[in-house]
């Protein structure tokens, strides 16, 4: 091949190449680059509800539960007394009642202080206003005044500098009216998570105040009489108590047979029986029945060691015998980095996430992942609460396609 | 050993030290990221000039072509702006080359030695005007703001008037006597007998052009109008890769050029040392 022939095909082959990687080099990055979706840790609550299945029971054997945590004073009944609904029980530690009763008063007042604050926080009020009608107006007199100028100035009436001077005005109400929309853009963005985030926690310390009133409602009844009742008709069997302790709210202190209610009984894993406390809320949904409340009683450990028994009463009197399953929501405490469970990777004690880092590039800017190690802290319904090197912007993937990332891995973001 | 080989015996160092960035250029552009880095950037050693990879990959140009679609928006931007300002240089400069050859008239010499004034410029000297009429024009941030210097360019002028020089006045005449009207001479005779001419001025303003980066920096302030020449000079070290494939990628269109032509581009480089 002469050299004419062989730079004329150069030259073509070059041309060619850069005609087919232009109208194709996205498609084939798109083909190549996994995509990737990511979210942004939130701070808040965990909800986790806890499902199980049982059947409504006659009521037999009960055992009960002091609703706080308090020292007994005297036991007012025997083993094989028979009780009435309401009969007193126990006479509890007044003294004791009095110091849960303002240790919850002030958790109470502290919780509603928070969530007035968080309300308030929602306000619109709040915002940076950005008053973009007047910096408008600001722009369109300057606009105006720059054109008549200019007319006078064309006419030989103003000098150079009085238009010029106009010109930088202009261009300064220009300036600001765009700062002022591109400011406002970026406040509504945050804004609107912000408001996310007080959202979640309104509703969160609502459920909590809610809790706490009937707990405080409770207290109450026991400071004016410091007894503890019996909540149903039927026969002491056992004394599970002594005078002069201390019994916390998940420790029986008597066992009571008979009445003439129903009970829903389930087990649930024990694994997932953390933090349940008796008097939890639950809905129980019976076949061909709508929902009917209820409250956990009492829970014990199964003899197999993997699963809680769990005793709930039930507001109506269903028909003994019939099956269903129970919802019980439960909160967690507070916390800062909260996820999609999907996000987070690894077992055990290498769990991960991955994070996108942005990286600017001479001719473009690429995404890259990174791995950062985190400690899984909670649980809840498809979220989990983590700790680690996480910002609280952090881009975090949870769902990829096609194939699974690494670390260094160009990625385009969904 | 006679003369010349001695004389190419000394240029050699010299031919060398010159060709060197670019062989450096080609040869690095084959190499992996993680070589790259490992003789440029690496933490614990100082950088090495390593001209053979140790192992021979297309990942920068795959980077380049591939996974920066961008590289070739850019790329595209030069090869507008080159081509209208060519396109544009040629039609004006061999107008005015024509106007300086063919025309006598009062003045002439002197205007012609203002043309050669406004050349010897460096473009630094006339930025603040360019802008500030580019401004009255309302075309800054346009890549018009670009071209339209460089269309107006006094070096084709210079250049293309040098080459009609030596187009012997008698066939002005000749087709004068035939009555063939001056833009019938211009484009019938004197642009066919100046084409080597042209040629070599699409190289030399063409190179200029494509390797522009003052007057985008100055002109542009959008980033997407800019041409490659301007994003390869902002590549930082941590992209050694992509500037060794990018610029590789970006010399191959004027080289491929000049060696079709070479022989009109020395004849135009001798050119413009001609006196009449």
């Amino acid at each position: 091949m002469n050299r004419r022939g062989f730079l004329k095909k150069a030259t073509w082959l070059f041309v060619g190449m850069i005609l087919f990687f232009t109208f194709f080099s996205k498609t084939i990055n798109n083909i190549n680059t996994p995509r990737v979706k990511t979210v942004t840790p939130e701070n808040g609550y965990l909800i986790k509800t806890l499902r199980g299945k049982g059947k409504i029971v006659p009521e037999n054997n009960v055992r009960l539960y002091l609703p706080i945590p308090c020292i007994i004073d005297k036991i007012l009944v025997d083993p094989g007394e028979q009780v009435e609904e309401g009969t007193a029980l126990l006479v509890l530690n007044s003294s004791m009642i009095h110091t849960v009763w303002e240790e919850k008063y002030s958790k109470y007042y502290e919780t509603q202080l928070e969530l007035e604050q968080e309300k308030e926080a929602r306000l619109p009020g709040n915002s940076k206003v950005y008053n973009l009608d007047e910096l408008e107006k600001r722009l369109l007199m300057a606009s105006e005044e720059k054109a008549a100028k200019e007319e006078r100035f064309q006419q030989g009436y103003l000098s150079r500098k009085d238009l010029e001077e106009a010109e930088m005005l202009l261009m300064e109400a220009e300036s600001e009216y765009q700062a002022a929309v591109d400011s406002e853009a970026a406040g509504k963005r945050n804004e609107a998570v912000r408001l996310r985030n007080v959202e979640r926690k309104i509703s969160s310390l609502e459920l909590e105040l809610e809790t706490m009133t009937k707990e405080i409602t409770v207290l109450k009844s026991l400071m004016q009489k410091p007894v503890f009742c019996s909540p149903a008709e039927g026969t002491v069997i056992k004394l599970l108590c002594n005078e002069g302790k201390i019994y916390q709210i998940d420790e029986p202190v008597m066992t009571l047979s008979g009445g003439t209610g129903s009970l829903f009984t389930a087990q649930l894993d024990r694994s997932l029986s953390d933090d349940i406390t008796p008097g939890t809320h639950v809905s129980i949904f019976l076949e061909q029945s709508s929902e009917i409340d209820g409250s956990l009683i009492s829970f014990s450990p199964n003899p197999d060691g993997q699963t809680y028994d769990l005793v709930f009463s039930v507001e109506d009197r269903p028909a003994v015998g019939k099956s269903g399953f129970f919802i019980m929501r439960k909160r967690s405490p507070y916390y800062d980095c909260i996820i999609p469970e999907r996000a987070l990777r690894g077992t055990g004690s290498n769990r991960f996430l991955y994070v996108i880092d942005e990286k600017e590039g001479a001719l473009s800017d690429s995404k890259i992942i990174r791995k950062c190690n985190v400690r899984l802290l909670d649980s809840g319904d498809q979220l989990v609460a983590v700790s680690g090197d996480v910002s609280d912007r952090a881009q975090i993937v949870y769902d990829e396609d096609r194939r699974s990332l690494s670390e260094n891995m160009n990625v385009i973001v969904q | 050993m006679n003369r010349s080989k001695i004389r190419a015996l000394l240029l050699l160092p010299v031919v060398l030290i010159l060709i060197f960035p670019i062989i450096m250029l080609f040869a690095n552009s084959f190499m992996t990221a993680r070589e790259i880095e490992s003789h440029y950037y690496s933490a614990e050693t100082s950088p090495k000039l390593v001209l053979i990879p140790e192992t021979v990959s297309f990942e920068q140009y795959i980077r380049v072509l591939i996974k920066e679609p961008a590289y070739l928006k850019y790329f595209w931007n030069s090869v507008f702006i080159t081509f209208f300002i060519l396109a544009g240089q040629l039609v004006v400069a061999s107008m005015a080359a024509f106007g300086f050859s063919v025309y006598r008239f009062r003045g002439r010499e002197l205007l012609f030695f203002l043309y050669i004034v406004v050349m010897m410029m460096p473009f630094i000297v006339t930025l603040v005007p360019n802008y500030i009429i580019a401004g009255k024009m309302g075309i800054l941030n346009r890549w018009s703001s670009v071209i339209l210097p460089g269309i107006f360019s006094p070096f084709g002028v210079f250049l293309l008037r040098q080459f009609m020089k030596m187009v012997p006045f008698s066939y002005i005449e000749s087709a004068r006597l035939e009555s063939c009207s001056d833009p019938g001479i211009y484009l019938r005779i004197m642009l066919p007998l100046v084409k080597s001419g042209l040629v070599a001025l699409i190289i030399l303003a063409g190179v200029d052009s494509w390797n522009m980066v003052e007057q985008p920096l100055i002109f542009l302030s959008d980033s997407s109008r800019y041409p490659l020449s301007m994003i390869l000079s902002r590549i930082n070290l941590n992209e050694a890769g992509i500037a060794f494939a990018a610029s590789s990628l970006y010399m191959i269109p004027f080289l491929l050029l000049f060696l079709h032509n070479e022989k009109a581009l020395v004849a135009g480089i001798a050119m413009t040392g001609v006196k009449e």
